[in-house]
């Protein structure tokens, strides 16, 4: 893994900011962008797909960068990108019912459910970003990297707190907050079940 | 005895809680529905939590949209402005053309216009009048024969009164339709009645063809009472 590949992956774990800016850096790949349009117009796709696709891959690069702590990338972040980019290509086909081509690649079936959970359902999604309305700044920032799997010394270093008893405290009085706010509110979560 | 079960749910869920910690834990679930709770859905609040990631690359998407939108506004607003400007002076172009058109247009060019050929009667030319021998007939030949610059120099050296002489000089020029030629030798008067209602006949089509209407009704409304009919015919028309 080459150094602009780990300071990627380094950003992406990092920060709001960091994050954020290796985000912006990932979006701006514009030859990316143009391989994976190209990619998708050869197999049928319209712009809209395209843009889909590429919205998604960079989505779920990012979050399972983010969640999986264990993550290295075995090749240039571009290919490992486009190659999400197939993955999610072929599993939207299937989900659609559309004419399935032979994969150019070889994607184990594991691989699709896996990425494709990494993306939110545009209904799902609205469900999330209403209930995620209701969290506070500081929640949202600390209960991400929890649900992130980061431990409460690494919280306490990103959110600024200082000590891991008090990321642990903060991190409680969020997830307390947000159930409050749940009970409060059944419909969502029973949405989030269908 | 363990503090704030909530700290503890990641290590109820995996197993890790030590037996009695763990029966600790599922007392206090039964006392605390947002513990239970906190439980049960957990999955799904990772999911909510985690959506932060999806909002903040949801932003990141509509921020570049909006700097290419950015990019494109102004370089699009410059087209439409250049566009605008194009369009005013061709519109500006259009409208001076139009204005100078309507004013050079002759004021009377309209489908009731008399051509000059229209009103033109020849006179009755020497030749025909069987003096086809004489210098005169020669230079009316010649000029009928459309060779104007040889029969002006021999009309010219007609042993002819000068009024005569103009006057057929005019004769040939107004046959040929050169109006201000025709109009330059046409004599002022002559105390002959005909040749008195040709030399006002030529004068009035000769003004009509420069279009100088002014000109041409003072030059009707001025015209002897006993004006020979057939001229005073053409003269309605011309009126009409």
């Amino acid at each position: 893994m080459g150094d602009d590949e780990k300071e990627i992956l380094a950003q992406i774990r990092g920060g709001s900011a960091q994050r954020q800016s290796a985000i912006d850096s990932l979006i701006s790949k514009t030859k990316l962008q143009h391989d994976i349009a190209a990619y998708i117009s050869m197999k049928g796709g319209d712009g809209d797909d395209e843009k889909m696709i590429f919205h998604d891959c960079i989505l779920a690069f990012v979050k399972r960068v983010f969640t999986d702590h264990h993550f290295v990338l075995t090749s240039t972040v571009d290919a490992y990108i486009f190659g999400i980019a197939k993955i999610l290509w072929l599993g939207h086909m299937k989900s659609h019912k559309k004419h399935l081509e032979t994969p150019t690649v070889d994607i184990p079936e594991g691989d699709y459910s896996m990425w494709q959970s990494l993306v939110s359902k545009k209904e799902t999604k609205d469900v999330l970003h209403h209930i995620l309305n209701h969290i506070s700044p500081k929640c949202k920032e600390v209960l991400l990297y929890w649900a992130g799997g980061y431990s409460m010394d690494e919280i306490a270093n990103l959110c600024g707190y200082q000590s891991e008893g008090m990321a642990r405290k903060k991190k409680c009085e969020c997830l307390k907050s947000l159930i409050k706010w749940l009970q409060e509110h059944p419909q969502y979560i029973k949405e989030l079940k269908q | 005895m363990m503090s704030d079960p909530f700290e503890h749910i990641e290590d109820y869920i995996n197993g890790s809680l030590s037996p009695s910690d763990r029966v600790a834990f599922e007392e206090a679930m039964k006392g605390d529905a947002a513990l239970s709770m906190a439980v049960t859905e957990y999955d799904n609040i990772r999911l909510i939590a985690l959506s932060e990631i999806d909002a903040e690359v949801d932003a990141a998407f509509e921020k570049a949209n909006d700097k290419k939108e950015a990019k494109i506004k102004p370089a699009f607003n410059r087209y439409l402005i250049a566009a605008g400007l194009i369009g005013t002076l061709v519109a500006i172009l259009g409208l001076i053309y139009y204005i100078f058109a309507i004013k050079n247009q002759p004021s009377n060019t309209n489908q009731n216009k008399l051509l000059y050929a229209d009103l033109y009667v020849a006179p009755s030319w020497p030749i025909n009048r069987g003096a086809t021998q004489d210098s005169l007939s020669d230079a009316i030949n010649v000029a009928l024969g459309g060779n104007m610059t040889s029969a002006i120099l021999m009309l010219k050296k007609l042993n002819l009164p000068l009024t005569e002489k103009n006057m057929w000089i005019s004769e040939v020029f107004a046959k040929n339709g050169q109006a201000d030629s025709t109009l330059f030798y046409l004599p002022d008067f002559s105390s002959e009645f005909v040749t008195r209602d040709r030399i006002n006949y030529l004068r009035i089509i000769t003004l009509y063809k420069l279009e100088k209407i002014t000109e041409v009704s003072k030059h009707i409304r001025a015209l002897p009472k006993d004006t020979d009919s057939s001229y005073i015919k053409i003269y309605d028309q011309m009126k009409k």
